[in-house]
């Protein structure tokens, strides 16, 4: 064997194949970056590369199979279809080495795209392998499926002149087999023996015949006319045309349908075998399948996207198109026929596939009903019943336009994959953010590309007007939706007039020279130096104890003071309430703290501390004080769970030495000021937004919590402006929610015989799809937002807890001047020490006093029997 | 002179058809030899058993002194052919396809081959699919001449093609004759053959109906016209083979072959014949009497059967 | 040398160039010691066989018409000229026997002939004078 004459041949076979081995690289890509893009960003919960891994590299080693059954299949039937096969053989050229080249290109292709592919595969999965037991899995299917590929590819393109054929001939040869083979196999063993038996037989006739294909593939060629004369049957060699003006467009239907019976009659056959195969696994009559069921439904779901981009290709072969336009048939006609046709074969065998799959279901007794919501109505589903529908049409628009473009129908089914699923994922998109009837204008333009480019394809025009022609409907639905989509977005929530504060109010401000005093006096107490106490607990500390810090006696005067008179209605109240916590933020001390807060919520903790030390050591007055001044505190920085916690077992700081009744009843009534009539609730709602407002403003915050999904940084640069306007819209929308809420609830506190209270029971919980949205594109809201709902609740527990509270020290008064004894109901107390009966302000049931026998600790319980909601 | 290309008894079927039934020539060494016949005569299918492109069910055959069924590439290398129904690979450009092919021939293919592109004003770097008609021709006609073949085989090479083209191609053809290498050629542009050729062949159905020095045929060959004085009167005997006859009212109009001077004065002398025109025969007449024999177009029982359908006599084609 | 041939024709190629070639050495086109063309370049450029040239040409040289000169090819022999002007005449005077021949056999009376030659002769010589008159002056050139 020459190295010059290989040398040619093989050069020649690269120039051949080489755009269709571009194209798989393409398809693969489209096709990994859609699955990575569906598990990362468009799932609830994203998936871990882990998971979609064996996904990845399962749709590389397809694409490979699938390559090897395209070059194999094309390689000898093209050389009769360009008819090129007479000047090869005019060269002294032995069918030895035109069969090596042709036979070693096609496998050495084959094993130079596996690793490309794969390595695509491993960069998307950033890096993560397979496990060794999909690993060998993965490399026995894939040993099978290309040698399968390989071996039927070149036996059909040995026989047949056209490529195309020979392809779907081969592609319905090994969807057969590996159906057939593995109906009858379970996964656990594969039936390798029997797929190489198959392989060595078909590649052992493939020599046989390639060594004739100089002389007798016309001998091999008459064999086949059995299956010739079956699929010409389809088109009815008995339609003759007619002469009649209706009846000339029937007999251009006619014609098609003869023209392109092969591949017609063939898809046909891939979808009969798949759907009786679906038949008998589904009535049980075949045992259950093997993973194979995954590579044949995938094969069905390209065929979905090859079989439309075969439209023209009977038109297109040897520029079949010139004898329409030389016998005076208009576009307009020759478009809607090959639609006609194609069409109504594609909804056939649609509904045949559809049938397929759907027909389980009333075996198993699982309603149609059922089925139905499960694909088109279940909200919180990404509808996967829309995505289905929009890739069916999706796929015949996208063939109908490539397949009238290009005139090599292989390039065509590749190129038309290709389009498919990039556009699928695009539709996704739009589907899932601006809802699935604009969609369907990405398909329509298509089809109208299609339609208009027919004139020109029939007058071989291929100026910039004609390409402009065609572009301008196939691109006009995608520039169109993504103009609109943020527009839509933004609309999607109703517009609500600003509740009064924006960042930049709030950034044209000073601060007041009363705030910053008053904060001031907080930090130097927050710098004041702290003891450290032992305490007796088990702690990190190997030999077993805790230590604390407390405050200074001096701290805890400052602070009772500081609280004293607080929260009343402050600085704040004409909208420059914030300038202070702003200015807390940005002294040493509060840059020390990530936060405004967490100063104050480290100072608060060591007043617990400091609290629970008096307790500890008899000293109660000051732990009540302690306590009531930490619930102011909190409260005043617009925390109803800080206000909350310290109002827990106030009988704790009610006990002990020097504890009066009197004492008690000052501290009810000192509690009395919380009550949310007499405080500025609506402060604590405030602070978290213009906190969280400004988080807003600030880019890096905005991105910072979205760096898990890449995807979403790529698309929401492009979006951000109008996704923040949407933001901040829905916030200001779901502020104003919460204030009225609120307001309510205070105006009820006030007044519990209000009859309009039953409205405020229902707090309605903040809407699912604005948390959906919010997981998605998490901006900076995103702690906030739902915390605002969250915050009425508190408030609301803060109210109960507060009125319990009061209750408790009511009955500790009445016990220290009862000795000890319990009152018999809380009714005793009212006008002693309760100005009104306690009503739990969220039910509407008084509170009572539960006694708890003295075997389980003898202690009381103060409860009005209901289960406190607690917000998520 | 050795013979360049040999066919003994060659006979081939295709099921039940004959293609080719016990056809003998031979093709002598510098010679341009024309296979004619009408399409599906069998033309084609003798020149690729020639090359080992097919297998002939009896007989064999020789080029170059190697068997066709066994030495097939090797022929092939050898010779230049340019075959009926071939394309180019339309995506190749024109020194591509030089140089893909170039690798099947010995040293020196790609030199000629370009210098034959640029004889033919043939751009190189344009694609084939580019191309017309003739400028594909031309390609094809250079890829075949690159080697610089001591035989060409041409089958249909000017067919669809100008007047120009054609010429381009009678020229190459003529020569490679001049040079002392060997054309053979299959064409059914009968002006053409007549100008170049100085062997013919005549196959039709199959069959070997003629093979001879084309000069020889032609001047063997006369077309006569004889007025005679009556219709009732039968004809004389012809003292040669006549390939065609054809009556018109007192007219007779012959295509005669081994008739001498002497025998045609002796005819001009006969009572019922008035008058002997002679008219020059061209190639297309034999051609046409040829494939017309068995047809003789003489009006129903006027005439005693004095016309036969002779027999085909293949001479040798030795010079 | 323009020389044209006609494959159809009723003489064959080879001796339509033969003529030709005796025509045009006669018409002084080609003088003694010219060169002529190759065999090669000559079928080349009329598209025919060079076995027909080469017989024309070899017909010409047993003629002696030609000459083959080593080194350089076929010239025009010195006696060519004379040679070829003796024959276009013998050929004028051969066409002119048979013209006359065909005119007797489509019963044409001799006088009807002689007018008609007188006819034609005025046509093609318009300048000379009354031929009937005329005796020949030369005989030896008409008869050579």
């Amino acid at each position: 064997m020459n190295a010059t004459i290989l040398r040619r041949l093989v050069w020649k076979e690269y120039r051949t194949t080489v755009a269709l081995w571009l194209a798989m690289v393409g398809l693969c890509f489209f096709l990994q970056l859609a699955v990575v893009t569906q598990s990362r960003v468009f799932l609830p919960t994203p998936m871990s590369p882990e998971d979609f891994a064996p996904g990845l590299y399962g749709i590389a080693l397809f694409v490979t199979a699938l390559y090897a059954l395209a070059c194999s299949g094309m390689q000898y039937a093209l050389e009769h279809e360009n008819k090129t096969f007479g000047l090869l053989r005019s060269l002294p050229l032995s069918v030895r080495e035109v069969a090596v080249a042709k036979t070693g290109w096609a496998i050495l292709t084959t094993a130079a795209l596996a690793p490309v592919l794969g390595g695509m595969a491993f960069l998307f999965t950033g890096g993560a392998g397979l496990s060794a037991s999909d690993a060998r899995h993965a490399s026995v299917a894939f040993g099978i499926a290309v040698s399968q590929g390989l071996a039927w590819g070149t036996f059909f393109s040995l026989l047949s002149s056209r490529p195309m054929v020979a392809i779907l001939r081969a592609g319905a040869a090994v969807t057969v087999c590996l159906v057939t083979v593995s109906a009858y196999f379970d996964h656990t063993r594969y039936p390798i023996p029997l797929f190489l038996l198959i392989f060595a037989v078909v590649a052992a006739v493939d020599v046989w015949l390639a060594l004739r294909w100089f002389e007798h593939w016309k001998v091999g060629r008459k064999r086949l006319q059995i299956v010739e004369t079956l699929s010409d049957g389809l088109g009815g060699s008995w339609a003759m045309p007619f002469r009649s003006r209706r009846g000339e467009f029937v007999g251009l239907c006619l014609h098609h349908m003869r023209q392109s019976s092969a591949i017609l009659g063939l898809c046909a056959l891939i979808v009969l075998v798949w759907f009786v195969g679906r038949l008998l696994v589904v009535t049980e009559v075949l045992p259950k399948w093997s993973e194979w069921y995954g590579f044949a439904a995938l094969s069905i779901m390209l065929g979905a996207i090859v079989y439309p981009s075969l439209a023209f290709h009977a038109d297109q072969r040897q520029r079949g198109y010139r004898f329409l336009s030389h016998h005076g048939v208009t576009p307009r006609k020759a478009w809607w026929s090959r639609q006609l046709v194609w069409g109504t074969f594609y909804l056939l065998l649609t509904g045949l596939l559809l049938l397929s799959l759907v027909m389980g279901a009333p075996l198993r007794g699982v309603s149609l009903e059922e089925v139905w919501n499960e694909l088109f109505t279940r909200p919180d589903e990404r509808q996967g019943g829309f995505t289905f529908i929009v890739f069916w049409v999706l796929a015949y628009a996208c063939g109908a336009l490539v397949s009238i473009l290009l005139r090599s129908g292989i390039l065509a089914v590749a190129l038309g994959a290709t389009l498919t699923v990039v556009l699928l994922s695009l539709c996704s998109f739009f589907g899932w953010y601006i809802g699935w009837a604009p969609v369907w204008l990405i398909p329509l333009g298509l089809l109208v590309a299609s339609r208009l480019h027919a004139a020109d394809w029939l007058a071989e025009r291929r100026n910039w007007r004609s390409r402009l022609r065609w572009i301008t409907p196939a691109v006009a639905p995608l520039v169109f939706l993504l103009a609109v989509t943020p527009y839509l977005r933004i609309h999607q929530i109703p517009y609500v007039s600003d509740p009064g504060f924006s960042p930049s109010r709030l950034e044209s401000q000073t601060y007041s020279p009363e705030g910053v005093a008053r904060l001031a006096e907080l930090v130097a107490i927050a710098g004041l130096p702290r003891e450290t106490i032992v305490v007796d607990e088990p702690g990190d500390d190997p030999e077993g104890k805790k230590t604390e810090q407390i405050l200074s006696d001096n701290a805890v005067k400052r602070l009772v003071a500081f609280t004293a008179d607080w929260p009343k209605p402050s600085p704040c109240h004409e909208g420059r309430w914030m300038d202070s916590w702003a200015y807390l933020a940005e002294t040493p001390a509060g840059r020390l703290h990530p936060g405004p807060f967490s100063l104050v919520v480290d100072l608060i903790r060591s007043f617990g501390n400091t609290m629970r030390h008096y307790e500890a050591t008899g000293r109660p007055r000051e732990a009540l004080d302690c306590r009531i001044a930490i619930s102011r505190l909190g409260m005043g920085m617009g925390s109803p769970d800080f206000g909350q916690n310290p109002l827990a077992n106030v009988r704790r700081s009610a006990r002990g030495p020097g504890m009066t009744p009197e004492l008690l009843k000052e501290a009810i009534s000192r509690l009395d000021e919380l009550a949310p009539d007499r405080l500025d609730y609506a402060m604590g709602l405030k602070l978290w937004y213009l906190v969280t407002h400004r988080d807003i403003a600030d880019d890096d915050y905005f991105f910072m919590d979205i760096g898990e999904r890449p995807t979403a940084r790529v698309l929401l640069p492009i979006l951000y402006p109008w996704e923040r306007t949407r933001g901040l819209r829905r916030l200001r929308y779901e502020l104003r929610q919460a204030l009225d809420r609120l307001e309510l609830f205070a105006d009820s506190c006030a007044d519990p015989n209000t009859p309009s209270l039953d409205l405020v029971w229902d707090f309605p919980p903040v809407d699912t799809r604005f948390n959906d949205w919010f997981e998605q594109f998490l901006l900076g809201t995103g702690v906030s937002a739902p915390l605002l709902n969250r915050e009425v609740l508190a408030i609301r527990e803060f109210e109960v807890a507060r009125r319990r509270a009061q209750a408790e020290l009511a009955v500790e008064a009445w016990r220290l001047e009862h000795d000890g004894k319990l009152p018999e109901s809380l009714d005793q107390l009212v006008g002693v020490y309760l100005k009104r009966r306690p009503v739990n302000p969220v039910t509407k049931r008084p509170f009572r006093l539960e006694p708890i026998p003295a075997e389980l600790g003898g202690e009381y319980m103060i409860t009005s029997q209901e289960t406190v909601v607690r917000s998520k | 002179m050795t013979d360049v290309v040999r066919l003994d008894n060659v006979t081939k079927r295709f099921g039940r058809q004959t293609a080719l039934r016990r056809v003998s020539f031979a093709v002598p060494e510098g010679a341009v030899f024309a296979l004619l016949g009408e399409n599906g005569a069998g033309k084609t299918t003798a020149i690729r058993i020639l090359l080992g492109l097919a297998d002939a069910d009896e007989g064999k055959t020789e080029v170059l002194a190697l068997p066709s069924a066994t030495a097939g590439t090797e022929i092939r290398r050898r010779v230049g052919y340019v075959p009926e129904e071939s394309d180019l690979y339309d995506w190749m450009r024109v020194d591509e396809i030089g140089w893909f092919a170039a690798g099947f021939y010995p040293e020196g293919y790609f030199d000629r081959y370009q210098k034959l592109i640029d004889a033919f004003h043939v751009p190189r770097d344009r694609k084939i699919s580019a191309l017309s008609k003739g400028m594909r021709a031309k390609v094809r006609l250079a890829i075949a001449l690159g080697h610089d073949p001591e035989l060409l085989i041409l089958d249909e090479p000017t067919s669809g093609l100008d007047a120009i083209v054609r010429r381009e191609f009678l020229e190459s053809m003529v020569d490679r004759a001049a040079t002392g290498r060997t054309v053979l050629l299959s064409s059914h542009q009968i002006h053409e053959v007549e100008r170049v050729a100085d062997h013919v062949a005549i196959i039709r159905e199959g069959e070997l109906i003629a093979v001879e020095r084309l000069d020889a045929m032609k001047e063997d060959t006369r077309r006569l016209t004889l007025t005679v004085k009556d219709l009732t009167t039968p004809l004389p005997e012809f003292s040669g083979r006549v390939l065609r006859m054809v009556e018109r009212g007192r007219q007779v109009d012959v295509v005669i072959r081994g008739m001498s001077d002497a025998e045609v004065a002796v005819l001009a002398e006969h009572p019922v014949v008035e008058a002997v025109e002679q008219h020059p025969v061209s190639l297309e007449e034999i051609f046409v009497a040829y494939m017309q024999r068995n047809g003789t177009g003489s009006p129903a029982g006027k005439r005693a059967e004095s016309v036969t359908a002779p027999v085909a006599e293949p001479q040798g084609g030795t010079p | 040398m323009l020389l044209h041939v006609d494959p159809a024709g009723d003489l064959p190629i080879y001796e339509q160039i033969v003529r030709q070639v005796k025509f045009a050495i006669a018409a002084g086109a080609l003088a003694a010691g010219d060169m002529i063309s190759s065999v090669r370049e000559l079928a080349k450029e009329l598209a025919i066989n060079p076995n027909t040239v080469i017989r024309a040409y070899r017909q010409l040289q047993d003629e002696e018409i030609l000459q083959s000169r080593r080194g350089t090819g076929l010239v025009v022999g010195p006696a060519a000229p004379e040679t070829c002007r003796r024959q276009r005449i013998d050929m004028i005077r051969a066409r002119l026997g048979q013209v006359l021949a065909e005119a007797r056999q489509s019963g044409l009376h001799d006088g009807h002939v002689g007018r008609l030659i007188r006819e034609q002769l005025a046509i093609a010589f318009p300048d000379a004078e009354d031929d009937a008159s005329q005796t020949p002056t030369q005989p030896e050139e008409i008869s050579s």
